[in-house]
């Protein structure tokens, strides 16, 4: 459903036909947390792009962590010329993850299972760094619809039959960050 | 709140610049009261801080006097304290960059007009001016206290001089970044782009051509650029043309390129202009047109050298040059149509229409053997004879008409001829009934007869005698048959001669203008090589001389795989001489006959066929270099006079000297450039001028040259005026009439106007010569058109005696002679002029 939702997106704006520009990328803030993430972003006028990424990690740092997520963005440039210097944008995710958050002692870690819609707001500088190099600065903010299961602390897991053991029991919109990246973006054509 | 910085140079003019800063502001922001501010203040310029000083004290007389109400405020102020011009900063467009000049040595004088400050300051080659100001407006809010203006003042860059390269003219045009250093136009993210055009002096919107581009981008804007155009910068054609070494940054101050400029005396004036813009990603931040130079029509330092360029003719009796009346064979056919008696191989005596055919025939192979230089190698008849009758009479009858024709035509023949005769053809035959069918279906009348015969020849295809056996019998043999047949019976007589005899010239000239056999025309007999130049010979008209030439060139080019050693120049010279002489040059006409590769005059060879040969002969190459010179191709024309550089004839090294100079080498900096350069100086009293004038270095032997000229030239006076121009320019790199001393403007507005009047074709060339300032024409045409407008009456007449002063006064105008009143009221007159005063005042 997201992927599909992300290339809807790339595929509702119109391409440039003579020169597609056409720019791969990767956060390495996302690299450091291991959590890989590898996007593409596409030309789609003077001012304008659009960019897909995907990210994931499974138990990064020995963490029972499991995440994906496909994150479109539109971008607005505001100098004239795309994949340089500021832009706004807005950005959105579909998350899948299944983490369990350690407490302190013994007691049961805490579980959140489920999914997740985003959109928000975002916007960047991208310094040029060569012919074909980038470097780009970026946060962005917005609201996040999650639906999942949670276990609270002090559950018994027990109790649960095992259909209500994915079942969801929690759903809720949060103010939530979008997007924190230094990403360096190769422009491939 | 001074700041000093370094000195310019002594001689140069300085820009300068205001900008008004808010005292508490930073420099680079700009003071947000500037649109208040430059509606009050004024700034006057002086050249002098002695004038500067005079200036201030009658600014602030002036102040004082209009406080006290005398003045109402619209009088002129740049008259009372004479300034230079005020520097007027309501022109909101151009702030905060207002350009002028001023010299470093002058002075900058503020007047706060609001509340009567004056304020002088002397600028004394500073970079940096900063005056503070306290200015109140009255009605408005706000109050501009302690703002600060600050004078930037940049040194101009020194005109570059032109080089002149011959058919070029060769500078270094420079544009300076408007607001350098306190405004920085440049920018990492944009591109700075100039076009370079030329625009006619008479009609601005004309454009003649553009000519160069200079682009500068900025490092960041060069990369996404590259990106935007997809990685090929051949899509931004600008792209290209960027200089890569040298990005636009924010220290970039001034864009230097070449300017090559061909030179063309047919071209119009000139101006020499540009448009610049500045772009970021967005939007072009700044642009506009600036005119860089005024280009006149006539850059020619060597317009007066003086050369006579002869034409040199070739000999028409030389080797290569003569023709010899070859063997050529005229072909020839004549269609008679002659009768024979019934049966007979006689003409009927009483057929006078085919007595006079045969008389005919008769007449013309008499004439074609008995005329000198013709001679009749073959010839043969060919004779056809109706179908009526026995098939065998009918050929045996054919043959002996043949003979009697054959006999009648040996019998016109001279015995010379007869001998001479190669081959003689006889050919007889009978025409076919299907024939006469044909000849009977061109009537509309007679088809159906020729239907009925063609039926009768299909029926018995093979028999001529059975065929005529049954057309015999038809109705209408007698009538209409028998009145037709004769249009089967002909004769052909078909010949060939050779002409042999060269022509005399009356006989070459009458055959010109009267037979109709050499008219022009392709499908006539043309003109051998020996009558053509037989006709050159002697041809006096120059028109029609003119046209023999271009046929024999015509004719001589027909094989356009000829060499030049091949091809017959004596035509091609003749007509280049007609050309010369008329003053009209082409230089087409004997380029064929040039070998360019081959530098070397009167070189005799051997060809392949063991032919002897010369290529390049002397006048073809020196008649191509006078044709050059007058049209003007001096750098092509100096190319082929090398070709007489070894040569010993002082005339063809005087032609080669003059091509160097007029192709603008004409500097003495080699040895060689020093020999040529003597021969064409010593060559006489102008000549030395013109070539002096041409080396800054020779500059001071050309006042004393000047005076050797004659006197009755009026390139003489054009000279002398033009040299102190050429002189003023040379010390002080301006190009104003107007700054020179008075007694040199007078001497060189003298000059010119006594050129003018000697000769009124130098007005025009004085109008778009570069070496007369604008001014000095100007001034010279208004005294020329209205006399004693300009010039003060002369004190010594022409043979240098000095005038009486009755003399000065009946020469001088009404306007004159109150200008002297005035002024020796005022006390302000020369020492002349005081005498002048005293009897106009009646002392």
């Amino acid at each position: 459903m997201a992927m599909a939702f992300g290339l809807l997106l790339l595929l509702a704006f119109p391409q440039q036909g003579r020169a597609q520009r056409l720019a791969v990328k990767t956060n390495a803030l996302y690299l450091a947390a291991l959590t890989p993430d590898l996007g593409v972003e596409v030309i789609t006028g003077e001012r304008t792009s659009v960019a897909l990424s995907v990210f994931g990690h499974y138990k990064p740092y020995g963490l029972d962590s499991k995440l994906l997520v496909i994150q479109p963005e539109f971008r607005y440039w505001f100098n004239g010329r795309p994949l340089t210097r500021e832009y706004v944008g807005i950005s959105a995710f579909a998350a899948t993850y299944d983490m369990s958050l350690p407490t302190k002692g013994d007691v049961m870690p805490n579980i959140f299972r489920g999914d997740a819609l985003a959109i928000g707001l975002s916007g960047g500088h991208v310094f040029n760094l060569g012919k074909r190099w980038n470097f780009e600065l970026s946060a962005g903010t917005g609201i996040l619809l999650f639906r999942q299961k949670q276990y609270f602390q002090g559950d018994n897991y027990e109790d649960y039959y095992v259909g209500e053991l994915t079942k969801p029991n929690t759903w809720g919109f949060k103010i939530f960050p979008v997007k924190l990246a230094a990403t360096f973006i190769y422009i491939i054509k | 709140m001074v700041s000093v910085a370094g000195k310019a140079a002594a001689q140069d003019y300085i820009r300068v610049e205001g900008y008004v800063f808010n005292k508490e502001a930073p420099a680079e922001k700009g003071s947000e009261f500037k649109y208040q501010f430059y509606n009050i203040v004024k700034i006057f310029l002086f050249d002098t801080e002695e004038s500067g000083s005079v200036g201030a004290r009658k600014l602030r007389d002036y102040v004082y006097r209009m406080k006290k109400g005398e003045f109402t405020g619209r009088e002129d102020v740049n008259a009372i304290i004479q300034a230079e011009g005020t520097v007027d900063l309501s022109q909101r467009d151009e702030w905060p960059y207002r350009l002028t000049t001023v010299s470093p040595e002058g002075t900058l004088l503020f007047w706060d007009t609001n509340g009567g400050d004056v304020k002088e300051v002397k600028v004394k080659g500073r970079e940096r001016i900063d005056v503070e100001f306290s200015v109140k407006t009255e009605g408005l809010s706000l109050l501009l206290e302690k703002s600060v203006l600050t004078v930037s003042t940049r040194s101009l860059a020194p005109p570059e001089p032109i080089q002149d390269d011959g058919d070029t003219l060769h500078f270094r045009e420079n544009y300076q970044f408007p607001g350098w250093p306190v405004q920085r136009m440049g920018k990492s993210d944009a591109r700075f782009a100039l076009q370079s055009y030329i625009v006619s002096s008479s009609d601005p919107t004309d454009t003649v051509e553009y000519r160069n581009v200079v682009v500068m981008d900025g490092k960041e804007y060069h990369a996404t650029q590259l990106r935007r155009m997809g990685y090929d910068g051949t899509r931004d054609a600008l792209y290209e043309v960027a200089d890569k070494l040298d990005p636009l940054t924010d220290s970039t101050a001034i864009v230097f390129w070449e300017e090559i400029i061909p030179k063309n005396e047919r071209n119009k004036n000139a101006i020499l202009k540009a448009h610049v813009w500045f772009e970021d990603y967005n939007h072009v931040y700044h642009s506009e047109q600036r005119q860089l130079k005024e280009l006149k029509r006539t850059w020619n330092r060597m317009r007066f050298l003086e050369y006579s360029l002869k034409t040199l003719q070739m000999n028409p009796y030389d080797q290569y040059n003569v023709r010899v009346p070859e063997k050529k064979p005229v072909n020839g056919d004549i269609s008679l149509h002659i009768e024979f008696a019934t049966g007979k191989a006689v003409i009927d005596p009483k057929d006078t229409a085919s007595a006079r055919e045969l008389d005919f025939l008769k007449n013309t192979v008499y004439e074609l053997t008995h005329t000198e230089g013709k001679r009749l190698m073959r010839y043969s008849i060919v004779g056809v004879a109706s179908p009526e009758g026995s098939y065998a009479r009918n050929t045996a009858l054919a043959r002996e008409r043949l003979d009697y024709i054959d006999r009648q035509v040996k019998n016109e023949m001279s015995s010379e001829a007869l001998v001479n005769l190669r081959k003689t053809g006889l050919d007889s035959r009978v025409a076919t009934w299907e024939e006469f069918a044909d000849t009977l279906a061109n009537y509309p009348d007679l088809v159906s007869y020729a239907e009925e015969i063609r039926g009768i020849v299909a029926s018995c295809p093979n028999s001529l005698d059975q065929q005529f056996a049954k057309i015999r019998h038809l109705p209408y043999y007698n009538t209409v048959i028998k009145d037709n047949l004769h249009k089967l019976r002909r004769v052909n007589f078909v010949y060939t001669t050779v002409v042999y005899r060269e022509w005399t010239p009356e006989e070459t000239m009458d055959r010109y203008y009267n037979d109709p056999q050499y008219k022009e025309n392709p499908r006539y007999e043309e003109f051998a090589d020996a009558e053509l130049w037989t006709l050159m010979l002697h041809m006096k008209d120059t028109t029609e001389l003119e046209k023999i030439c271009r046929r024999a060139i015509r004719m001589d080019n027909r094989n356009r795989n000829k060499k030049p050693e091949d091809l017959w120049a004596l035509p091609a010279n003749i007509l280049a001489t007609i050309c010369l002489n008329r003053n009209k040059p082409d230089t087409t006409i004997l380029a064929p006959y040039i070998d360019v590769t081959q530098p070397r005059v009167d070189w005799e060879f051997t060809d392949m066929n063991g032919n002897p040969r010369k290529l390049n002969p002397t006048p073809i190459i020196a008649n191509q270099v006078a044709m050059m010179i007058k049209a003007e191709h001096n750098t092509r024309a100096v190319y082929l006079a090398g070709f007489f550089k070894n040569s010993d004839d002082p005339a063809m090294q005087q032609l080669y000297a003059i091509a160097r100079c007029k192709a603008g080498y004409f500097k003495p900096d080699t040895p060689e450039g020093m020999h040529y350069w003597e021969m064409v100086h010593d060559s006489s009293p102008r000549n030395a001028v013109v070539m002096d004038m041409a080396i800054p270095a020779y500059v001071g032997a050309v006042r004393d040259e000047l005076e050797e000229l004659d006197p009755e030239d009026p390139v003489t006076y054009y000279l002398k005026a033009q040299f102190e121009c050429f002189e003023f320019y040379q010390f002080n790199k301006a190009d104003k009439m107007g700054l020179m001393n008075e007694d040199t403007q007078t001497y060189a507005i003298r000059n010119l106007v006594t050129a003018f009047r000697m000769d009124p074709k130098l007005i025009e060339e004085a109008s778009n010569d570069w070496f007369i300032f604008s001014d000095l024409y100007k001034s010279a045409k208004q005294e020329y058109d209205e006399p004693g407008s300009v010039l003060p009456p002369m004190m010594v007449d022409e043979s240098g005696q000095a005038k009486s002063i009755e003399e000065i006064i009946a020469e001088m105008t009404e306007e004159q002679k109150n200008d002297i009143i005035m002024r020796g009221n005022a006390g302000d007159l020369t020492d002349d002029e005081w005498p002048i005063f005293d009897k106009l005042s009646g002392f």
